[in-house]
């Protein structure tokens, strides 16, 4: 099994304040895994440093054994790592289809010699087309393609970025809080999805704070608190395990 | 009531099309006055100049206020190739537009980490300093004088001089850019611009290499107003720096605004209506700029997208041909 994902003791800094410290981490090909913590405890910033959009302090990030520590979130993407956002950010002035076509930039470039052959880009995007309505369908979102993005309700705002995500092709998947705003049976839903997924050979990397999801579908979890990494393991171990335990009330209190 | 004209329009498309394409070919037999042709012609520059500017306003979204600068590099760039170095008409063409492009992408580097309002000013200035170049470089553009007996337009020795002629010119000239606008805007390319206009990090996100998709967008769209002003100064046969001033930029804008930022059919409607309408307001002289201005400020009230700005006409177009493909699907169950 590769390691698709390999953090290395990766600090952030902003100004005086650690939002990461030291935090080391890894995703194998094929695994499902989870990223806990109490808010502000620097989850989004892990994934800011995963996917460029921030480059750490410290530290180094590599993506199949390649560093791509300092590398543009572009070119992450087109090397394939693909990510949503917490606060959603679809294309406003798009369709939900226009918007998972936009994911679908990196896999409709055409090679050098590709480019002067008549006819290669149009079949490039038509094939494109049949893919995202495949993948719309996939998500139950195929009859909405033609309203606009921003319109559709909360939880099918979410599911349309992990589409557009899903277009990237990545070989590994980000999802920064896909559950947030969703209702159970919304949630339940979408754990079955990222099920699926995984069996169709996807990686998923997820923040969430709705402990059943994490724990029911992660292969392994991390916890951050703080910015530094206090526990990893299996869902059993960290439900168990007493400095996670501490960690969770002691901000409840 | 605009939603129920653009539907309108797109249900019937291929019949309107066909329509206008006969009438614009057929327009200098109907009218043979040299004024209305003149104003016809002027027209169809605009329109040219709008489609090109919304590339860059109203496609990618970054509004400037300069463009009249690339449209007076291409009006120079020809002018002098053919009076001085006798370079022909296509040759002179695509030469003021790769100037133009240049000067786009000179443009371009420096500004691009720039947001919103800073690109605006900055493109402001451009026109001013492009002005400014126009006046004083005495040796090549004869300064505040400007060119005069620019060679007219000629094809294999034919030269071009009836109006008849140039209208079909820029008609050709004016179809070409839309067709160019069009084919960018329904690309990869054109998805990649639409993207940074919406959110530019979210492009980023989707593996768009925004920096690059942005001096393409820019480029190709001072290019294409190089061109025009390429037309421009064969047609007119004189060009002094007066012709492309920041008003000049304003106007264009307008235009573009007018119609609707992001909608090709509305830059050719907004530079229809605003080139036509002065010279039908020319009677009331006095009130002519009023009328102008209110007409606008109360289309800023009323819709500030512009005329067409809110309106996509490919998604319309979707829109009509799923709920027919489901009606018909249901018939046969
Ligand atoms: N660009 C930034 N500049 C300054 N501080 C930042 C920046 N981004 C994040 N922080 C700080 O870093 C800390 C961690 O933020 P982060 O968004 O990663 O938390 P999180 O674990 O995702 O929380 P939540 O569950 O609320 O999403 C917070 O204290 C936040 O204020
Ligand atoms: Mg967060």
């Amino acid at each position: 099994m590769s390691e698709v994902l390999c953090a290395e003791n990766i600090t952030q800094r902003f100004g005086g304040l650690d939002a990461l410290k030291n935090v080391t981490m890894h995703v194998n090909e094929g695994e499902i895994i989870g990223v806990i913590g109490p808010n502000g405890a620097g989850k989004t910033t892990l994934f800011n440093c995963i996917t460029g959009m921030y480059c750490p302090t410290e530290g180094k990030v590599s993506m199949l054994g390649t560093d791509i520590t300092g590398w543009k979130p572009y070119e992450i993407t087109a090397h394939g790592f693909a990510r949503t956002f917490q606060n959603i950010r679809l294309f406003p002035k798009m369709t939900v289809l226009d918007n998972v076509m936009v994911g679908m930039h990196v896999q409709t470039k055409l090679s050098a010699r590709e480019w002067f052959l008549p006819g290669k880009a149009k079949i490039a995007m038509d094939t494109a087309i049949g893919r995202a309505e495949e993948l719309l369908k996939l998500f139950g979102l195929y009859e909405n393609r033609f309203e606009m993005a921003t319109s559709l309700p909360y939880g099918d705002q979410r599911k349309v970025e992990i589409v557009r995500a899903l277009a990237i092709q990545p070989k590994l998947l980000l999802l920064d809080e896909p559950a947030a705003g969703m209702n159970g049976a919304e949630t339940e839903e979408l754990g079955k999805l990222v099920h699926d997924l995984r069996n169709m050979g996807n990686t998923i990397l997820l923040i969430e704070h709705d402990m059943r999801f994490v724990m029911n579908i992660c292969d392994r979890l991390y916890v951050l608190n703080d910015g530094a990494l206090i526990a990893d393991g299996t869902p059993e171990e960290i439900r168990t395990n007493p400095i996670v335990i501490e960690a969770y009330l002691g901000k409840d209190e | 009531m605009i939603e129920k004209l653009s539907t309108w329009l797109v249900r019937y498309k291929r019949t309107l099309l066909i329509i206008t394409a006969l009438l614009a070919v057929l327009f200098p037999w109907i009218f043979s006055s040299k004024y209305v042709l003149r104003i016809a012609i002027l027209c169809l520059m605009y329109c040219m100049l709008c489609v090109s500017l919304n590339l860059m306003a109203g496609v990618l979204g970054q509004i400037s206020f300069g463009h009249a600068a690339f449209w007076g590099i291409g009006a120079y760039t020809a002018a002098i190739l053919s009076k001085n170095y006798g370079w022909n008409g296509i040759a002179a063409l695509l030469m003021a537009a790769v100037i133009a492009g240049l000067f786009g992408l000179l443009l371009s580097l420096p500004v691009m980490h720039l947001k919103g309002y800073y690109f605006t000013i900055v493109t402001m200035v451009f026109c001013q300093i492009i002005r400014v170049i126009e006046i004083n470089w005495m040796s090549l553009t004869n300064g505040p004088l400007g060119i005069m007996a620019i060679p007219k337009l000629s094809f294999f020795g034919v030269t071009l001089k009836s109006q008849r002629a140039y209208f079909y010119v820029i008609l050709f000239l004016l179809a070409a850019a839309t067709f160019i606008v069009r084919k960018i805007i329904h690309s990869r390319m054109g998805y990649a611009i639409l993207a940074i206009r919406d959110d530019e990090l979210a492009a980023g996100a989707m593996g768009i290499h925004v920096f690059k998709y942005k001096v393409y967008a820019i480029v190709i769209s001072s290019m294409l107003a190089g061109a025009a002003g390429c037309f421009y100064s064969l047609y007119t046969s004189y060009i002094d720096p007066s012709c492309f001033t920041n008003a000049i930029s304003n106007n264009i804008l307008v235009m573009v605004i007018f119609g609707g930022l992001g909608n090709i059919f509305g830059s050719f409607f907004g530079a229809t209506v605003l080139t036509i309408l002065p010279e039908v307001l020319r009677g009331f002289s006095e009130y002519r700029q009023l009328v102008y201005g209110a007409l606008l400020v109360v289309l800023m009230l009323v819709r500030p997208d512009g005329l067409f700005g809110s309106v996509n006409f490919k998604y319309i177009e979707q829109r009509l041909a799923w709920k027919k493909e489901k009606a018909g699907g249901d018939g046969h169950e």
